[in-house]
């Protein structure tokens, strides 16, 4: 019937419960990604200034004299740009908006000043925190720098640049860095300081898990056994699932996954992390020196870290040397250009180990192969299915 | 012959939806001539391009409209994209082809609902729009954001979405389907809606093509124009896509061309949703957009044919964002169909190309 | 349906020309896109005709001075009078010919032609 076809749609909302929340006697239910006002962990801040830069209207302002973040709650569109180009991660994003006022609110918060005691020492807070005046620029120092290009990828500001060949260079665009220290803490060798002068002093002062990274290379076994329990791969048997994968992830064999029971060989291990990051777990932590567990998406500084105590394996240089170019391939892959100078390089690495470790041809690449595969750690996104340009420019860095 | 009064219509009246303002030429009650006259919202969008870097412009161009919002945020990020030559990867081709038909179908609900505003029949009203809530909340479930969703970026999408939610997603529209199905039926076989809309507006196909018309204004007149067949946006091709077209020309062939758009729009974001692929759903982008690198990009939006055009500078700001929406192009269809209407048929014409006037004007 | 391939195609046209070179676009059926400004710097605009067949688009690029006066395509295209007079009311470049002109009342700015640079 033509007339009135809406007439079932009105007799069946009849009977049907309301369509509306019946406001504010019943409170609205957020969901996890609603976009609703911006919170902060001032423990995490480093008053680097990234949101300030990243946010459309201005509304936050960071003061690093003052050691203050403070937000316009009013200007802010919720876009989540601060959140996502936050550093440390300590900006969230909450679900509740902001409450409806007469008057423009400004939140203010005072970050506290904290020296990270088993971190490195360095500068990574707001000038005011360094009692010893090393104020100056980012330096790094050239004799432990072992341009391994962690802190060019930390950097959020694009201000370092590293190259490991044709030769080695580290250089900071001094007006694009903003001091803010992620590349401090991300550095495996704790080369790089504000102001260079302080960089011996800082070494002295350094807590003794640290020292006893310092010391790795003069002492190799030590360090590989020294800080006992806790050096090298750790399992969580705990939360383990014992399903195996890192065992089949590990180029050595080193562990060995039974129904119950998970080991791992010490000696064996060549500490090259790819098992922390296959595990679906998380349970597994690879301990350099006193460091803390490693979480899978932290594990590329994991991994730059183990580069350092590495030079104290049994199996010496190359060894060390093979774990340093599995990660530079992986960029690799894309770019052929790349990847016929890494494959250079793994030529002459496979040669080291013929001639001075006695392996025979067939066991260098085998070797070679296996540390490849097993160093193509899946979880990190923007590794695959990049264009080749952007691909080239991140290498350059 | 009757004696001739301008009767000015907009920007404030009761049955406009938007802020346009139409100097009506009346003669007796049937309108002879119109002009249109916008400006009211214009806001300098694309002036803010000087000021504003290239990643915080998306966000702008993303609040140009609050209907077509997903649809801007992708036409800016695909036009800063290709000025850069970033290809991003298939996973977040898809999500953006998804939630864009999300956007499609919302946008379509809202429409049904203000027409049948337009011509009174606010209890249909009241009903599409509650219809419409429920995509807005598998919106704010996925994206964070009723309206506005933030989630486009350059070099592809700030967040992922899990396949959990993307089947919650597919079920809970084919839940709305029936729904849809008996509000859209009013639509088509109630005789007092057809009384209004049948025969009314009528524009012909030579006359769709001559004035440029763009969307269902031009679908409904049996052009088969829909960029969805082009491959610079989307993974259409995959999804064997086919436009939809009707003959008639008049008001109700327009709205039949929306209304069977939203059936359309769910069957394509379930295909989609089977075919995801896994991966990562963004590339890094660093660096700025070349001085002079440029490129220009069409999607479309619920509306019709969007132009997004970036040309960078060398730095982080770019030199132009030029956006061209579809309303933008649909002003001249609209006048002509005005001429030799009734004055209460005026409210219903408007409504027929679907106005966005703050697109029009950013 | 086959997806359609866009290419990029910008084609540079001479301010004599742009009337006639638009004139064949029409005769060879070609559907009007856009038209759109750019200031290249203190004393240049660009402006970008843009024209679609069968989904695929042909762009043409005008390059003159901020005084220039360019004709009018309302006569081959009626609706670029909306184009037309929003250049004109925000770059203050002249349109002759123009079949409907809004004598800069289109835009209703507070400022005229605010995107003209300032000497």
């Amino acid at each position: 019937m033509g007339v009135f076809t809406i007439g079932k749609v009105l007799v069946d909302s009849l009977f049907k419960k309301t369509a509306c929340r019946m406001y504010p006697v019943v409170p609205r239910e957020w969901e996890e990604r609603t976009r609703g006002a911006v919170g902060i962990d001032i423990d995490g801040c480093v008053l680097c200034g990234m949101c300030q830069r990243a946010c459309p209207t201005n509304a936050i302002t960071v003061d690093r004299k003052a050691a203050t973040w403070s937000i316009e709650r009013m200007n802010c569109i919720q876009c989540r740009g601060c959140v996502d180009s936050c550093p440390p991660k300590c900006l969230i994003m909450e679900q509740k908006y902001t409450e409806p006022n007469v008057e423009k609110v400004i939140d203010t918060f005072d970050i506290p000043q904290k020296k990270k005691a088993p971190k490195k020492d360095a500068e990574g807070k707001a000038p005011a925190a360094d009692a010893a005046g090393g104020d100056g620029p980012l330096t790094c120092d050239e004799e432990t720098c072992v341009y391994c290009g962690l802190c060019a990828k930390a950097c959020p500001a694009d201000a370092l640049e590293v190259t490991r060949k044709p030769e080695k260079v580290w250089k900071v665009d001094e007006e694009a860095c903003v001091k803010c220290g992620v590349c401090i803490d991300k550095c495996p060798k704790d080369s790089l300081s504000f102001g260079g002068a302080a960089a011996p002093a800082e070494k002295a002062e350094k807590a003794p898990a640290e020292e006893a990274k310092e010391e790795a290379p003069a002492e190799k076994a030590e360090a590989a056994a020294a800080p006992a329990a806790e050096a090298g791969l750790a399992c969580a048997v705990d939360d383990c699932v014992f399903c195996g994968a890192c065992a089949e992830a590990c180029p050595v064999d080193a562990i060995k996954v039974e129904d119950g029971s998970w080991e791992v060989d010490k000696d064996t291990c060549i500490e090259c992390s790819a098992c922390v990051d296959q595990c679906p777990a998380n349970c597994l932590t690879m301990n350099v020196g006193g460091e803390g567990a490693a979480p899978a998406e932290e594990a590329p500084a994991e991994e730059a870290k183990d580069e350092a105590p590495a030079e104290d394996k049994k199996e010496a240089p190359a060894e060390a040397m093979m774990e340093k170019a599995p990660r530079v391939h992986r960029f690799a892959e894309m770019d052929t250009e790349l990847k016929e100078r890494i494959d250079g390089f793994l030529g002459e690495v496979k040669e080291n180990l013929v001639k001075d470790h006695g392996m025979s041809e067939e066991e260098a690449s085998k070797r070679v192969e296996a540390a490849l595969v097993a160093s193509r750690v899946k979880r990190f996104p923007y590794l695959m299915g990049r264009g080749a340009k952007s691909m080239a420019d991140e290498i350059k860095d | 012959m009757g004696k001739k009064t301008i009767i000015p219509f907009g920007p404030q009246h009761p049955v406009l939806p938007e802020p346009i303002h139409l100097d009506l030429v009346v003669e007796d009650e049937t309108v002879v001539e119109a002009i249109p006259s916008i400006g009211y919202i214009h806001r300098g969008l694309e002036k803010l391009v000087e000021k504003k870097d290239y990643n915080q412009m998306v966000y702008v161009v993303e609040r140009i409209c609050g209907i077509c919002s997903f649809g801007h945020g992708w036409g800016a990020c695909l036009a800063i994209e290709g000025a850069m030559n970033v290809e991003i990867p298939e996973r977040a081709e898809y999500l953006r082809t998804i939630l864009h038909e999300l956007g499609r179908i919302h946008s379509h609900l809202l429409w049904l609902g203000l027409m049948a505003d337009g011509f009174g029949f606010e209890s249909l009203f009241n009903h599409c729009w509650r219809v419409r809530e429920t995509v807005l909340d598998l919106f704010e479930k996925n994206t964070g954001g009723r309206v506005v969703f933030s989630i486009c970026k350059v070099g592809g999408m700030r967040q992922d979405i899990s396949d959990e939610n993307l089947k919650e997603m597919v079920e809970v529209l084919n839940g709305i389907k029936k729904e849809i199905k008996s509000l859209t039926d009013v639509f088509i076989n109630d005789t007092s809606v057809k009384n209004r809309m049948v025969g009314v507006g009528v524009l012909t196909k030579e006359e769709a093509e001559e004035l440029c018309a763009v969307g269902p204004t031009v679908r409904g007149s049996g052009v088969a124009q829909d960029l969805r067949l082009t491959d610079t946006h989307g993974v259409y091709g995959k999804l064997g896509f086919e436009p939809i077209v009707e003959e008639a020309g008049d008001c109700m062939a327009r709205t039949k061309v929306r209304i069977r758009e939203v059936f359309q729009s769910i069957e394509l974001i379930e295909k989609a949703v089977s075919m995801i692929p896994e991966g990562p759903v963004a590339v890094n982008v660093k660096g700025n957009v070349e001085d002079g690198a440029e490129y220009m990009v069409r999607l479309e939006q619920p509306r019709g044919e969007a132009f997004y055009y970036a040309r960078g500078a060398g730095s982080k700001f770019l030199k132009r964002m030029r956006v061209r929406t579809p309303t933008n192009m649909n002003i001249p269809a609209l006048v002509k169909t005005l001429q030799g209407c009734d004055l209460a048929d005026v409210p219903i014409l408007v409504l027929t190309i679907d106005p966005c006037i703050s697109c029009t004007e950013r | 349906m086959e997806s359609v391939h866009v290419e990029q195609v910008f084609e540079p046209v001479e301010l004599s020309r742009i009337f006639s070179r638009v004139a064949d676009l029409k005769a060879e059926g070609y559907r009007l896109g856009q038209i759109c400004g750019v200031v290249l710097d203190d004393d240049n605009y660009e402006i970008i005709y843009s024209f679609d067949k069968g989904h695929k688009l042909l762009n043409l690029k005008l390059d003159i001075p901020t005084d220039a006066e360019v004709e009018s395509i309302t006569r081959i295209y009626w609706p670029a009078f909306i184009y037309e007079n929003e250049i004109h009311d925000l770059f203050g470049v002249k349109f002759n010919h123009s079949e409907l002109d809004y004598g800069g009342t289109f835009f209703k700015v507070s400022e005229t032609t605010p995107w003209k640079p300032k000497k």
